[in-house]
């Protein structure tokens, strides 16, 4: 679901107005625009008065080498999206083939990991790969440590979201393609999820916001992205609310550009 | 694994901590969710700007970084809520954004027919979200917005991180004790997995109840 | 319709971020550090460990151990460190540069094993430590790292080289504290590990909140949240230096030995890093690195070093 589409039900809850409901709608929007002026002007306010927009606590963020440091952690940030959002995509089709499959211990185990996955907290698993991983014997570099969690965590969840849009392809595709003499598999791979990923288009862009925000774990474990280089900044230069401010923008813009493409990308479609 | 036993107490009262964070933040993110919801339907352009920028700010944010703007920043523009209401605070801003895009989707779910005849016999704007549509909505949005409480559930996890001694953070203070991650992390996964199997339980029979077959 | 919500969204936003950024736009941008930013960037440039490392010792006829050989076919001597404990292990994001005690012993290590101060600093967080040591993605854990029989179980340590008191800091306004048996009963903000334990001991009422960063527990104490912080004494003055709102008082309690933290299957390379230790302890380029480091900090004359093996665990 992309934001920030023509919606035709919400359309119709009002119809086009007359000149009494013009006039009323005018009077609102007035008095909306009043009441939202006034609430950002009250925010400011409050943080003028507190002393937070002071030049001095914002001068080291419009500073080269503090933007760069910021700058960096965002790249660490879009390498570890960017990559585990690829690679949640594999392991979650992967994973809803195998729930799909007519057999059974294929389909078990695949439902059991998908749900595990899906029901216990991303920094749990972080915790589990961070500290209980090696204790078993699994010794992973720091970049693993992070993107394995959030692979199995977004995976799980893609899974689900590729496993609802095979069941929502009309039944009448899988029929046909099994009447040619396909196998079940084939009629999967070649007939049903090349459309189910034509609807999915969306859905991958979804998929690269869900794993950059999911990366912000690296300030619990340390790992150098957007948000603990944020952390490491804002504790430096003791300006917490301007380098957290700053932060939180970067993500802002750039996941709001991502699920703009997405919007694009669904534009076709729907024409 | 003996410890563990010993300790089990800890980890209830982390798993406790942590159904108390969930059950304070979900109503919150309903409440500001079905109002940011109305404001984003609404004829009056600038809620709907409101609602939208709303949307946008708080889906595109990672929770944590939310959680830790409420803990560290906010204090600095001078709003100190307690460790405890900050974690609530921040999973209800976070959430109430995902309900807000819900209750949309809601809304788009109801037949069109059903608003025309509505508006048919006299109901304005509000009257056809109160009488007709909103009730439909909730009911259709049973599933996802149980969704939405696990998902507050598991983002509760996050507190851990912010100095809020919920399940996670017992488990990971329970592993520096004693070293035993695999026993702790296990049994804290085991109450993630209460908590999200009972809450898909409860949503299932309550969808029955209330559900309308279409 | 959709496109004009947006465009108004977006002229909120604008808005905003325009008055704001109107704010910063007319401060004098140039003064990055000098009297601009607070915090550990108004003190971290004091701290310079580069003087003792360059009076530092080069280990001579070392004998040829595991850890060492991969020390030297590496380059460079690969530790887990701090980057936000200022006077200890403080990283400067304009440089990239660390500077403080620990980064100091790191890199005299380093000089000592392979002829220059080659260090390669690895994430590593007291979750992480005692299993990067095992698994020999470090060679050593330099950070703070309080030395205890439980962890001895799992590492060896070199050393004690550093023998931190716990330090108590409460708002400038409470005169209520004065001692670590008044903080019963209260919130008192620390780190896991070693200062909570510590706390613990000396208080079993207090009830402990725990934070990742000295940064995120004075902050805490700051936005009340705790009525105080206990943490390691250095690390509590530098994050206080610029803070008038909070104060550390002058009692301090316990002890706690921080150790280097080496791999358990090699103990040829602890005894080798304890020869370390004890030459630089006795040519005075440990003393030189405590008055440029945590002394800078601590305003008091250099202590006499720790005695090697008084740990137990070490």
């Amino acid at each position: 679901m992309t934001v920030n589409q023509a919606d035709p039900a919400t359309g119709a809850l009002f119809d086009e107005l007359g000149p009494r409901g013009r006039k009323r709608l005018r009077w609102a929007t007035v008095i909306a625009s009043i009441v939202v002026l006034g609430l950002v002007v009250a925010v400011i306010a409050q943080l003028a008065h507190v002393g937070q927009l002071a030049g001095r606590l914002w001068a080291p963020l419009g500073e080269w080498p503090y933007q760069r440091f910021l700058l960096g952690g965002l790249v660490t940030t879009l390498e570890i999206g960017l990559s585990a959002a690829a690679m949640s995509m594999v392991v979650g089709t992967a994973a809803a083939i195998g729930r799909l499959s007519g057999h059974r211990w294929v389909s078990l185990p695949c439902t059991a990991a998908i749900e595990l996955f899906r029901s216990i907290p991303l920094i749990l698993l972080v915790y589990f790969f961070l500290i209980g991983g090696p204790m078993v014997g699994i010794y992973l570099p720091p970049y693993w440590e992070l993107a394995i969690p959030i692979v199995l965590h977004a995976g799980s969840v893609f899974a689900e979201i590729v496993r609802a849009g095979v069941n929502s392809l009309d039944r009448g595709q899988t029929d046909a393609g099994l009447a040619l003499g396909l196998r079940r598999q084939q009629v999967l791979t070649l007939v049903v999820l090349p459309q189910v990923f034509r609807n999915l288009r969306p859905a991958l862009v979804s998929q690269l916001i869900r794993t950059l925000k999911e990366s912000s774990l690296g300030y619990v474990v340390s790992y150098p992205e957007l948000l603990n280089r944020g952390q490491v900044l804002g504790e430096y230069t003791a300006n917490f609310l301007q380098t957290y401010f700053v932060t939180a923008a970067i993500y802002i813009v750039i996941n709001f550009a991502l699920s703009r493409i997405a919007e694009l990308l669904d534009r076709p479609k729907s024409s | 694994m003996s410890i563990l036993f010993d300790h089990l107490g800890e980890l209830g009262t982390g798993l406790l901590t942590t159904l108390e964070l969930s059950v304070l933040a979900f109503p919150l993110a309903v409440l500001l969710g079905t109002v940011l919801g109305v404001c984003r339907v609404s004829p009056v352009p600038p809620l709907r700007a409101v609602a939208t920028g709303y949307v946008h700010c708080f889906r595109n944010a990672p929770l944590l970084l939310i959680m830790v703007m409420v803990v560290f920043a906010l204090p600095y523009a001078g709003v100190t809520v307690p460790l405890f209401g900050s974690v609530v605070l921040g999973l209800g801003l976070y959430f109430a954004s995902y309900v807000c895009e819900t209750i949309r989707s809601g809304i788009a779910s109801i037949p069109i027919g059903q608003i025309e005849a509505a508006r048919a016999i006299g109901l304005g704007f509000g009257g056809v979200l109160r009488e007709v549509v909103l009730p439909q909505t909730f009911r259709s949005m049973v599933q996802p917005l149980g969704n939405i409480f696990i998902n507050t559930a598991l983002g509760s996890a996050l507190a851990a991180a912010v100095g809020v001694q919920e399940l996670t953070g017992s488990a990971r203070q329970f592993n520096l004790t004693y070293a035993q991650p695999v026993p702790s992390f296990v049994a804290a996964g085991i109450g993630y997995l209460l908590i999200t199997l009972t809450a898909g339980q409860i949503i299932g029979f309550i969808e029955r109840k209330v559900g309308i077959e279409r | 319709m959709t496109g004009k919500s947006t465009l108004v969204t977006a002229l909120v936003g604008v808005t905003l971020i325009g008055s704001v950024l109107a704010g910063c736009g007319s401060a004098p941008t140039a003064a990055t550090n000098a009297g601009g930013v607070a915090g550990a960037a108004a003190t971290a440039q004091k701290i310079d460990q580069s003087a003792a490392v360059a009076a530092g010792p080069v280990g001579q006829n070392l004998p040829s151990t595991p850890t060492l050989d991969k020390i030297r076919q590496q380059g460079a001597l690969v530790f887990a460190g701090a980057r936000n404990g200022l006077g200890f292990s403080q990283l400067d994001p304009t440089t990239g540069k660390v500077s403080g005690f620990d980064e100091g012993i790191a890199e005299l290590l380093a000089k000592y094993l392979l002829g220059k101060p080659n260090v390669k600093m690895s994430q590593g967080s007291s979750d992480t430590r005692e299993t990067l040591l095992q698994n020999h993605t470090i060679d050593a854990a330099i950070e703070t790292y309080t030395i205890t029989p439980a962890r001895a179980q799992l590492v060896n340590f070199a050393g004690p080289y550093y023998l931190a008191a716990s330090g108590i800091v409460v708002k400038s306004t409470d005169s209520g504290i004065t001692k670590v048996s008044d903080l019963a009963g209260k919130k008192v903000a620390t780190e896991s590990g070693a200062a909570k334990d510590a706390l613990v001991a000396a208080a079993p009422t207090a009830q402990p909140v725990l934070f990742d960063t000295t940064a995120e527990c004075i902050t805490a104490l700051e936005q009340g949240r705790v009525d105080a912080v206990t943490l390691n004494n250095a690390l509590l003055l530098g994050a206080v230096a610029t803070k008038p709102d909070v104060k550390m008082i002058s009692a301090t309690y316990s002890s706690n030995p921080f150790g280097i933290g080496l791999a358990k299957d090699d103990p040829r390379f602890k005894t080798i890093v304890n020869q370390f230790l004890n030459t630089i302890f006795t040519d005075g380029v440990w003393t030189t690195l405590w008055k440029d480091t945590v002394g800078t900090l601590l305003k008091t004359p250099p202590p006499a070093p720790p005695k090697l093996g008084s740990a137990a665990g070490s």
